[in-house]
C-alpha cells in the first residue's frame, strides 16, 4: 500500500564513488526567459530523488537537460564523471546509460511491444536478435505483462503502455532512469500499477530521478525530495523532514495545496 | 402528410428525381435532333473501322491503317506510360527533397525550398511550355550532340539512350527464376523494414537471379546508338515532346510530393524523437526506424490525390505536342464526328483510372494502418 | 574515475546573439560530416548552374533597346522584346488607347478577390459587392454607356485570365454551397447524387471537361443558342470550380460543432433560414484558407483555356512571338508569363497566410 504507513525502501546510495549526476551552476534560457537559475545538484549512485513543484517551475526541463533533450547554456552537467558538451557522438554514448520514461509514454505505434523493446538493444548495443528478445521478455515479465508481447501499443491500456515504456528503458540496462511525470496522463485506477512497478525498481537499487506529484511515492521511495519553483531549487531535504517541517514559505504554500 | 418528415423526404427525392429525369430527357432529345440534323450517325461500330489518323509517337506499335479502337488503346498506353514514369520518379525525388528540406544545412534546405515554391506557384502548363522553348535554345544540333554518359546523347532532336534487349532460349524458366528472386527481394525488404536483415539474404537473391539467367541461356544485347552523319541509328529515341512532358511533370510533381513528405515527418509527434533520443539512437536511425515508417502511413491519402493529379496533368501533353489519350481522342472525334461516343469514352477512361488509383491506395492504406483497439 | 573535462564552448548569452549568428551558420553548414557533404554537393550544383544563368538573365541581356537586331547579336536574354511588347503580352489585341480599361479591370479583380478572403468581409453585402464589381468590370472591358465598345474577340491577355477566374468562382459559389449541403443531406437520393457529381468532376482532368463542354454544348442546345468559345470555356470552368468549392465548403460545415445546429433548431429556425443566418457564415469563415487556396488553383487552371483557343495570357505570348521582326525569344516570354503567375499565386498565398495568422475573427 502506498499511502498508509508505507514501508521505506532501503536506500543504498554510494557516496564514495563518482556521483551519478553532478550539476554545477547550471543555467538555461528560452530566448530571454530564464527558465533554470543556477542549479546545483549532486546525485549519488543508487540514490532516488523526487522532484516536485508547481507547474512551470522547470522540473521537466531540468531532467531533460540531463540526457540532452534540452541544452543548457551555462554551467556544467556531468553524468558518471563525463561532462555533457556539444560532441554528438559522446551524447549518444551517455544516453545509452540513461533511461527515460515520458508522461505520454511515446511508444512506437507501428511496432509490436516486443519490437519496441528490442529496437534499441539491436541497433545501439548491437545485440543479436535472440538475445534481445530474451532480455525483452525478461523485463516484460518484471513489469507483469509478458502476454502482451505481440500486441501493438494502440491495443493496450494507458497503465500497460507506461509499464511497457519502463521495460523499454530497462532493456538498455541503464545506470540512471529519469521519470518525467509518469503517472500524470493516466486514469486514476491505473496509477497504482505503474507506481508499484517504480517502487519495485527502486528496491533493486536503480538510480532514479522522478518528477511527480505523487507524494505517497515520495514518502515511500525517495532519499531526497527536491522542491523547485520558478526555475530554482528552493529546498532539498529527506522526505520526512520536507513533509513535516518545510523551511521556506513557498514550500509550505505548495505542500498546503498538494496535500489537501 | 406534408409535415411528416419521412414522407416529405420521399416526396422531395421523387420530385427531384423526376425533375432531373425530365431535364436529361430534354437534353437527350435536343442532342439527337441536332445529330440527325447534321447527318451524324450514332453507334460504337465505328471502332473497328480503320482510323487513318496519325499518332506521332507511341510506346505500342501503331499504324494509321489500324482500327479506331487500337488508336484509343495506343493513346491510353501513352498516358499510362507518362503517368507511371512521373509517379515513380517524382515519388523518389520528392522523398529526398522533402527530407532534405528538414535538414539543418541552410544551403540544402533553402535550395529545396526554392524548388517547392516554384513548383507550387506556377501553372504546370507554363512550366511545360517554358521547358519546351528551352529545348532549341539550350541543346546543340544533332551533329554536335552532347555526350552525357556513355551511350546517352542529347541534342535538339531529343535524347538517345542505348536500348537493352534480352533474348532467352527458355523464357519460361527465366520468368520463374526472376519471379522467385523478386519474391525473395520483397520478403527481404519487408524484413529489413522491421529492422533486421537475414545475413544471407542479398547473396541468396543474387544467386537465384543469376542461376535463372544462366539456366535459361539468356543473352543480353545492348544496342548502342551510332551517329551516321545525319542522325543516330539504333538505341532508343526520346523525342523533345516526350522528354519535356516527362521531365517537366516530374519537376512539378516533386514539389508537391516533397511538401507532403515534409508535412508527414512534421506530423510525427516530438515525443517519438524524444523517445528515440533517450534510447541512445542516433538521428539517422531514429529517422529510418521510427519516423519514416510512421510518416509513410500518414502520407498515403494526400499522395493518392497527388498521383491522381499526375494522371490529370498528363493531359497537358497536348500543349507540347505529345499524343496522349486526350489528344488522340480529340483527333478521333474531329475525324469521325462521333462526338457523343467519344465523350463517353473520355469520361469513362479517366474515371476508371481515377477509381483504380484510389482503390489501390485505399487497399494499401488499410493494410498498413496502425493497429488500434 | 577522474572527470574528463571537455571545454564547453561559451554559448552566447541573450544580447550576444548577433555575433553568434555567423558562428552558428558556419556550424550548420560544416558541423557534421553529413552537413559538410550536403554543402559541398549543393555548393557545386549552384556554382555550376547559377553563374551561367545569371550571365544569360542579367549580365549579357539586352534590356530596353527597341531595335530587334540588337537581340539577334546578343548572347543574353532579350528583355527588350518583353519591354517593347508588354502591352500586347498583357492585354492582347485590345485597342491601344483604351488599354487603361483592362488595366483597371485587373486591379479591380485582384482587389475583389483579396477583399473576399477577409473573414470580416463575409456579410450579405459581399454578394452585392460582387454583383456591382462584375457589372463594373464587364462595362469597363466591353464598353457601352460612355465608353467605346470593344467586342469580346478583342479581349485577351491577363484580364481574360483573371476575368474567367472571377466569373467562374462567382457563379460556382452558390452552386458549390448547394452541392455541399446536398452531400451532407440525410436524404439518400440527394446525397448519393451529390457525391457522384462532385467526385466525378473532381476526378476528371480540367482539359477533358473543357473539351467535353466545347463538343457537347453545341449539341445540347438548339441551333439558335449556339454558344461562343468564351461561354463554353466558362461553363467548363464553372463546373470544375463548383466541385472544388463544394468540398471546401463541406470542410467548413463539418468543422461547425453540432451544438450550433442544435441551438438553431431549438430556436425554431427553419432549415434554410438557419443555414443562411448561422451555419453558412461560420462555415465559410472557417473555410477561408482553403478558399484562398482554391482561388489560386483556379487562377493557375485558367491558363489551360489556351488549348481550346481562347486568348488568355499564354496565347498572347505565343501571338507576340509570331512577329517576324523579332527573333522569337520564346524562353524569355514564357519566363515572364510564368513570373506573373508566380507573383500572383505567391502574393495571394502570403496574403491569405497573413489573414489566417491574424485570427479568424479579427476585424
Amino acid at each position: 500500500m502506498l499511502l498508509s504507513a508505507p514501508t521505506r525502501v532501503p536506500s543504498m546510495p554510494d557516496p564514495s564513488a563518482a556521483p551519478a549526476i553532478q550539476m554545477t551552476g547550471m543555467n538555461k534560457w528560452y530566448g530571454n526567459f530564464h527558465v533554470l537559475k543556477n542549479i546545483n545538484l549532486t546525485v549519488h549512485r543508487g540514490e532516488k530523488l523526487v522532484i516536485c513543484g508547481p507547474s512551470g517551475s522547470g522540473k521537466s526541463t531540468m531532467i531533460r537537460c540531463i540526457n540532452r533533450l534540452e541544452e543548457h547554456q551555462q554551467g556544467q552537467i556531468a553524468v558518471e564523471g563525463v561532462e555533457l558538451s556539444h560532441d554528438l557522438k559522446q551524447i549518444d554514448v551517455i544516453r545509452r546509460d540513461i533511461g527515460m520514461v515520458f508522461q505520454h509514454f511515446n511508444l512506437f505505434p507501428h511496432l509490436t511491444i516486443l519490437e519496441n523493446l528490442t529496437l534499441a538493444p539491436i541497433w545501439v548495443r548491437r545485440m543479436r536478435r535472440g538475445q534481445a528478445e530474451q532480455t525483452a521478455m525478461h523485463y516484460l515479465e518484471r513489469v507483469k505483462i509478458p502476454d502482451q508481447a505481440h500486441k501493438y501499443p494502440g491495443q493496450l491500456s494507458g497503465g500497460q503502455q507506461q509499464r511497457v515504456a519502463i521495460a523499454r528503458a530497462l532493456c538498455m540496462s541503464p545506470k540512471i532512469i529519469l521519470f518525467d511525470e509518469p503517472t500524470s496522463a493516466l486514469d486514476p485506477e491505473m496509477v497504482k500499477e505503474v507506481l508499484d512497478t517504480m517502487v519495485a525498481l527502486a528496491e533493486d537499487g536503480m538510480t532514479m530521478l522522478c518528477v511527480t506529484h505523487e507524494m505517497g511515492f515520495a514518502r515511500q521511495v525517495a532519499d531526497r525530495v527536491v522542491f523547485m519553483d520558478q526555475g530554482e531549487i528552493v529546498e532539498m531535504n529527506t522526505p520526512s523532514e520536507f513533509f513535516s517541517h518545510p523551511r521556506h514559505q513557498r514550500s509550505k504554500l505548495f505542500l498546503a495545496q498538494i496535500l489537501n | 402528410m406534408l409535415s411528416d418528415a419521412k414522407s416529405r423526404s420521399i416526396i422531395i427525392q421523387c420530385a427531384l428525381g423526376a425533375a432531373v429525369a425530365a431535364f436529361a430527357a430534354l437534353l437527350v432529345s435536343t442532342t439527337f435532333a441536332n445529330l440527325r440534323a447534321r447527318g451524324i450517325p450514332i453507334g460504337f461500330d465505328f471502332l473497328t473501322m480503320p482510323s487513318r489518323i496519325v499518332i506521332s509517337e507511341a510506346i505500342l506499335t501503331y499504324k494509321s491503317r489500324d482500327p479506331y479502337y487500337w488508336a484509343i488503346v495506343t493513346g491510353l498506353a501513352n498516358t499510362v506510360f507518362v503517368s507511371a514514369v512521373v509517379i515513380v520518379f517524382s515519388s523518389m525525388l520528392g522523398l529526398v527533397v522533402g527530407i532534405t528540406r528538414l535538414s539543418s544545412n541552410p544551403l540544402a534546405a533553402g535550395t529545396c525550398r526554392v524548388w517547392v515554391e516554384v513548383a507550387r506557384n506556377s501553372p504546370p502548363i507554363v512550366l511545360l511550355i517554358f521547358l519546351y522553348s528551352l529545348w532549341w535554345k539550350v541543346l546543340p544540333p544533332v551533329g554536335e550532340a552532347l555526350n552525357l554518359l556513355p551511350g546517352v546523347y542529347a541534342s535538339m532532336r531529343g535524347f538517345v539512350v542505348p536500348a537493352i534487349s534480352m533474348d532467352a532460349a527458355t523464357p519460361g524458366l527465366l520468368v520463374i527464376a526472376l519471379a522467385l528472386a523478386l519474391a525473395l527481394a520483397a520478403a527481404g525488404w519487408a524484413a529489413a523494414r522491421r529492422g533486421w536483415l537475414p545475413p544471407l539474404a542479398a547473396p541468396a537473391i543474387v544467386t537465384v537471379g543469376v542461376a535463372g539467367l544462366w539456366l535459361a541461356d539468356a543473352k543480353f544485347s545492348v544496342d548502342w546508338p551510332t551517329f551516321t552523319g545525319s542522325n543516330f541509328k539504333g538505341g532508343k529515341q526520346l523525342t523533345p515532346e516526350l522528354s519535356t512532358i516527362l521531365i517537366g511533370l516530374t519537376i512539378y510533381t516533386t514539389g508537391f510530393v516533397a511538401e507532403i513528405v515534409r508535412g508527414g515527418v512534421l506530423s510525427v509527434g516530438r515525443g517519438q524523437w524524444d523517445a528515440g533520443h533517450s534510447l541512445g539512437l542516433p538521428r539517422g536511425k531514429i529517422l529510418r526506424l521510427i519516423i519514416i515508417p510512421q510518416m509513410l502511413r500518414v502520407i498515403v491519402p494526400p499522395l493518392n490525390s497527388q498521383y491522381i493529379n499526375v494522371v490529370k496533368n498528363s493531359t497537358l501533353a497536348i500543349a507540347v505536342g505529345y499524343p496522349d489519350f486526350l489528344a488522340v481522342m480529340n483527333t478521333i472525334i474531329s475525324k469521325s464526328s462521333h462526338s457523343i461516343e467519344g465523350v463517353f469514352i473520355i469520361l469513362g477512361v479517366y474515371l476508371a483510372l481515377n477509381l483504380s488509383l484510389s482503390s489501390a491506395a485505399n487497399w494499401y492504406n488499410r493494410r498498413i494502418a496502425i493497429v488500434e483497439r | 574515475m577522474k572527470a574528463v573535462s571537455l571545454p564547453l564552448p561559451a554559448e552566447p548569452m541573450p544580447g550576444q546573439i548577433r555575433f553568434g549568428a555567423f558562428r552558428r551558420s558556419a556550424k550548420l553548414l560544416f558541423g557534421t560530416p553529413l552537413n559538410a557533404a550536403l554543402t559541398l554537393l549543393f555548393g557545386v550544383l549552384l556554382v555550376a548552374t547559377v553563374p551561367p544563368m545569371l550571365r544569360w538573365l542579367v549580365i549579357d541581356a539586352v534590356l530596353f533597346n527597341p531595335n530587334p537586331s540588337a537581340c539577334r547579336v546578343a548572347t543574353g536574354a532579350c528583355w527588350s522584346f518583353i519591354y517593347a511588347k508588354s502591352g500586347q503580352l498583357l492585354f492582347g489585341i485590345y485597342p491601344l488607347d483604351e488599354r487603361w480599361r483592362p488595366a483597371i479591370v485587373c486591379l479591380l479583380i485582384l482587389a475583389l478577390l483579396g477583399w473576399s478572403v477577409r473573414p470580416a468581409s463575409w456579410a450579405p453585402r459581399l454578394l452585392a459587392l460582387w454583383v456591382a464589381a462584375l457589372v463594373l468590370i464587364f462595362w469597363l472591358m466591353g464598353g457601352g454607356i460612355g465608353l467605346t465598345e470593344v467586342p469580346t474577340s478583342s479581349w485577351g491577355g491577363l484580364p481574360v485570365t483573371l476575368l474567367l477566374t472571377v466569373v467562374a468562382i462567382g457563379v460556382a459559389f452558390p452552386v458549390g454551397i448547394v452541392l455541399a449541403l446536398a452531400r451532407r443531406s440525410t436524404m439518400p437520393a440527394i446525397r448519393i447524387g451529390a457525391v457522384v457529381l462532385i467526385e466525378s468532376v473532381r476526378g476528371l482532368p480540367l482539359l477533358s471537361i473543357l473539351f467535353v463542354a466545347s463538343i457537347m454544348m453545341p449539341l445540347f442546345l438548339p441551333e439558335a443558342l449556339l454558344p461562343d468559345k468564351f461561354v463554353r470555356a466558362l461553363v467548363a470552368l464553372t463546373i470544375f470550380a463548383a466541385a472544388y468549392l463544394a468540398e471546401v465548403i463541406r470542410g467548413g460545415l463539418q468543422a461547425i460543432p453540432k451544438g450550433q445546429y442544435e441551438a438553431a433548431a431549438a430556436l425554431g429556425l427553419p432549415f434554410w433560414r438557419a443555414q443562411y443566418l448561422i451555419i453558412l457564415p461560420q462555415a465559410i469563415r472557417v473555410a477561408i484558407p482553403a478558399l484562398a487556396n482554391t482561388i489560386i488553383v483556379m487562377i493557375k487552371n485558367t491558363s489551360l483555356v489556351l488549348v481550346v483557343g481562347l486568348f488568355d495570357l499564354i496565347s498572347s505570348g505565343k501571338a507576340a512571338l509570331a512577329d517576324p521582326d523579332w527573333p522569337s525569344p520564346a524562353a524569355e516570354t514564357f519566363l515572364f508569363i510564368g513570373a506573373i503567375f508566380f507573383a500572383l499565386s505567391f502574393s495571394f498565398a502570403r496574403f491569405a497566410d497573413f489573414l489566417e495568422r491574424r485570427g479568424p475573427t479579427a476585424h
